[in-house]
């Protein structure tokens, strides 16, 4: 509450003054009061025999094992029409970026994953030729500037397998899921299967419903 | 004696000049033929005034996709009339060997004798428009393309030396018309975010003034101008206002037709999709209409993004579905008039606006909707004169899908399509290719199949009820109609009207028809192979009048695909400038 209106400056440290040994006194008692009723509900608790109360952090664990998880490649229909514009876009961001990093770390990958000295043929392009500190061999190093460049590489060439804007593929999907019987099919797949009819009018893959 | 012989040796002499005669004349003929051929086209510098006085200029060349300034499609030319037409025959065809077929709905651009046509894919060729024999030919190559609706080019615009051209990718290029080198090209915008463009420019003093089109992948559409020199932007104006876009929340059309929306809820959500106008939507499929005087440009806006789902852009989503006048000098927006608000039907103005003069003597703008009306409006003001009756039917207009379907007319394409009109002056009457396809609109399908509408989904076509096309001629002046024909299936292309009272327009099965302008009753027709799904053309060479077509079918409406430009002329032996018919040849 406030005691006096700011507007009063000729009033105010009298006021003050007195309001100030007033919220004092009352302050106090006020502090004795709630020491005394803290005081008094442990007192009653511990002669009830009551547990401790224990601050909890989401569902017991019995809980939790119990609850369906939906793993995020399963996310479909209902979960993309529950999403705000907003967050389509950052999905959809992620998204591509997560098939970007994909591609170039597939088309890294070589017979031999595991990468020893004599697998050099993927190392990276500032070939990175430090081992660890415990001498094994050089491992490609898939650090994500490495990565970003490759995939930035593959956008200029417009080789990427997931090309195009977040809001071209959000109004396909938009469209996608209007339909009900669709809601249960992956977002993955539906981007797959979207992706592949825009693919077609660039004559690459399979006709979509714009292919000659 | 002697006299008997004398006179035999006449009739002798007679019958051999009289044997010889036909094959002197057809020699004479086939000699003036090669010489016409022979005679290399001139390439002749388009001058503004030219574009200016393209509607005066008696008809020999079409200068830009509607003709004139005025997208009237209105020839001045008489040669084939309503008494000759019987005789029309092919003068010459030109098949542009082009190796990807898709929706051939181009419009030639002729001048002085060269023909400038553009194909799908985006491949633009110059071609002897007395021969058809090529000139040049210039192949886009295309980068990403994402386009609704077929991979189409509906023609060019030519000012001094060169031609301009858009392109799939959302590229404007600039050739040379005498020789289709690239002069200069540039991006209008990210194709891999969905731009493409698929009409053809207009080319207004310093300036080529294009649409975007790209909705359906949740583009924000504009109007832009570039300067023709070197390709600089000159102005810019977004079909999607950043304010406003919700427009009236109107409860029905401007005219008073119900929508049936849920304004309270889309109220309540606005503020949730506060921001859904950055996605808009509000193609501009087809060129604009240009009134020189006033220095107005007037340009039909498509559908709003997402198509069909209105609950993430509440509001009336101005100015999709509008016809929007424009300052051609800065782009400043004159006025709009919303034909359908918050769309939910895919039931966009996508025929371009034609300019008209009433009886009354007020300038007026008129397009083709495709909820079947034709909207004819004050040119100076965007107010309402009159709503033409519909041309085709209308059942349930504005319903809302059910999951059994809800029985619609017009359908997802119309109306009237991309199909520009045509119009007669002296009748006053505005020539309209519709489409009769009554669909379900359903809020549920089965999968996606190859093959169905691009809207795919949807809208689907009534299994065992007939599908047919109209042929409209309304009086501008009543809204009325002075008579309708029906064709065996939906029309998609357009029409060209002309003096000689004749209307041409094509049809998906190939044929290609002249109506009389003003009965409607079918005085020819000519059988192209492939649907004739483009807007018709005329021009004058010579003393000949030629009128050309483009067939190439439709993939929108599964029509038979090709790759020909028609020309059709009437026989030389009729002569030049005759009017007087021959013995009835009727096309094949």
């Amino acid at each position: 509450m406030r005691s006096r209106p700011e507007s009063c400056p000729d009033a105010r440290p009298a006021v003050r003054g007195r309001w100030s040994r007033v919220r004092s006194t009352a302050a106090r008692a006020a502090r004795v009061g709630i020491v005394m009723a803290l005081g008094g509900a442990a007192a009653v608790s511990i002669a009830a025999g009551a547990p401790r109360v224990v601050r909890r952090v989401g569902p017991p664990a019995a809980e939790r094992a119990a609850q369906p998880a939906v793993p995020a490649v399963l996310r479909a229909g209902d979960y993309w029409s529950s999403l705000p514009p907003a967050g389509k876009d950052a999905y959809l961001t992620g998204f591509l970026a997560g098939a970007g990093a994909e591609q170039v770390a597939t088309a890294r990958a070589g017979p031999d994953t595991h990468g020893d000295a004599h697998s050099d043929a993927h190392s990276d392009a500032h070939g990175d030729a430090h081992g660890d500190a415990r001498g094994r061999a050089h491992v490609p190093s898939v650090d994500g500037a490495h990565v970003a460049a490759a995939a930035e590489s593959l956008h200029v060439a417009h080789a990427l397998r997931f090309r195009f804007a977040p809001s071209v593929y959000a109004s396909q999907l938009d469209d996608y899921y209007w339909w009900r019987d669709h809601a249960s099919t992956p977002i993955i797949d539906a981007m797959t299967e979207i992706n592949a009819q825009l693919l077609a009018q660039q004559g690459e893959g399979d006709g979509g419903p714009n292919a000659p | 004696m002697r006299s008997t012989r004398l006179f035999a040796a006449g009739l002798v002499g007679a019958a051999v000049v009289t044997a010889l005669a036909p094959r002197a004349r057809a020699q004479e003929q086939v000699e003036t033929n090669a010489r016409t051929s022979e005679r290399a086209p001139t390439f002749t510098n388009v001058t503004d005034q030219m574009l200016v006085n393209a509607r005066t200029d008696g008809g020999k060349n079409w200068l830009m996709y509607g003709r004139d300034y005025t997208n009237q499609r209105w020839s001045p030319l008489a040669q084939v009339n309503t008494a000759t037409v019987r005789n029309l025959r092919v003068a010459w065809m030109y098949q542009t060997g082009i190796s990807r077929l898709g929706s051939f709905e181009n419009s030639p651009v002729v001048v002085d004798g060269v023909m400038y046509v553009t194909t799908p894919y985006d491949v633009a060729m110059a071609v002897d428009a007395r021969t058809g024999k090529e000139l040049w030919r210039y192949e886009h190559k295309l980068g990403t393309q994402i386009f609704c609706c077929g991979p189409n080019n509906r023609g060019v615009a030519i000012s001094g030396n060169t031609v301009y051209m858009l392109t799939l990718d959302a590229q404007l290029v600039a050739l040379d018309a005498k020789t289709g080198q690239v002069k200069f090209s540039v991006q209008i915008a990210d194709p891999e975010a969905g731009y493409s463009e698929t009409h053809a420019p207009i080319i207004v003093d310093d300036k080529v003034l294009v649409g975007i089109s790209g909705a359906e992948y949740g583009i924000r559409g504009f109007v832009r101008a570039y300067n023709k020199e070197n390709g600089q932007q000159v102005w810019n104006t977004y079909t999607i206002p950043d304010n406003g876009w919700q427009g009236k929340w109107s409860e029905t059309t401007w005219e008073g037709d119900p929508l049936h929306r849920n304004i309270q809820q889309e109220k309540a959500d606005s503020g949730k999709y506060a921001d859904a106008w950055r996605r808009g939507g509000g193609s501009v499929w087809m060129n604009a209409a240009v009134d020189e005087a006033t220095k107005t440009m007037y340009v039909a806006v498509g559908n709003p993004s997402p198509d069909l789902d209105g609950g993430v852009r509440p509001g009336d989503n101005l100015y999709t579905d509008c016809i929007l006048a424009l300052d051609v000098n800065t782009g400043a927006v004159k006025w709009y008039y919303q034909e359908v608000p918050h769309d939910v039907w895919d039931l966009d103005a996508t025929s371009p606006p034609v300019i008209v003069t009433l009886k009354d003597g007020r300038k007026a703008v008129a397009e083709a909707g495709k909820t079947a009306w034709v909207y004819i409006l004050d040119a100076a003001t965007g107010k309402l004169i009159r709503k033409s009756v519909p041309f085709d039917r209308q059942e349930s207009m504005f319903a809302q899908p059910t999951p059994e379907g809800t029985r619609m007319l017009p359908g997802a394409n119309g109306g009237a399509e991309w199909s520009p009109m045509s119009v007669n002056p002296t009748l006053g009457y505005a020539y309209v290719a519709g489409l009769e396809q009554p669909m379900h609109y359903i809020t549920h399908n089965a999968p996606y199949q190859k093959g169905t509408l691009w809207l795919g989904s949807a809208f689907k076509a009534i299994p065992g009820e007939r599908q047919y096309g109209t042929f409209t001629a309304i009086d501008l002046n009543t809204g009325k109609k002075a008579w309708q024909a029906e064709v065996d299936q939906p029309m998609m292309g357009g029409s060209l009207a002309t003096a000689g009272n004749l209307v041409f327009t094509g049809e998906g099965n190939g044929r290609f028809d002249a109506f009389d302008a003003r009965t409607g009753r079918l005085l020819w027709h000519f059988t192209g192979g492939a649907g004739c799904n483009s807007a018709p053309v005329s021009y004058m060479l010579d003393g000949t009048q030629y009128i050309a077509v483009a067939c190439g079918g439709n993939f929108q409406l599964g029509y038979p695909l090709g790759d020909a430009v028609l020309v059709f002329s009437l026989p030389r032996t009729t002569g030049a400038g005759s009017a007087r018919a021959t013995p009835a040849t009727r096309g094949m």
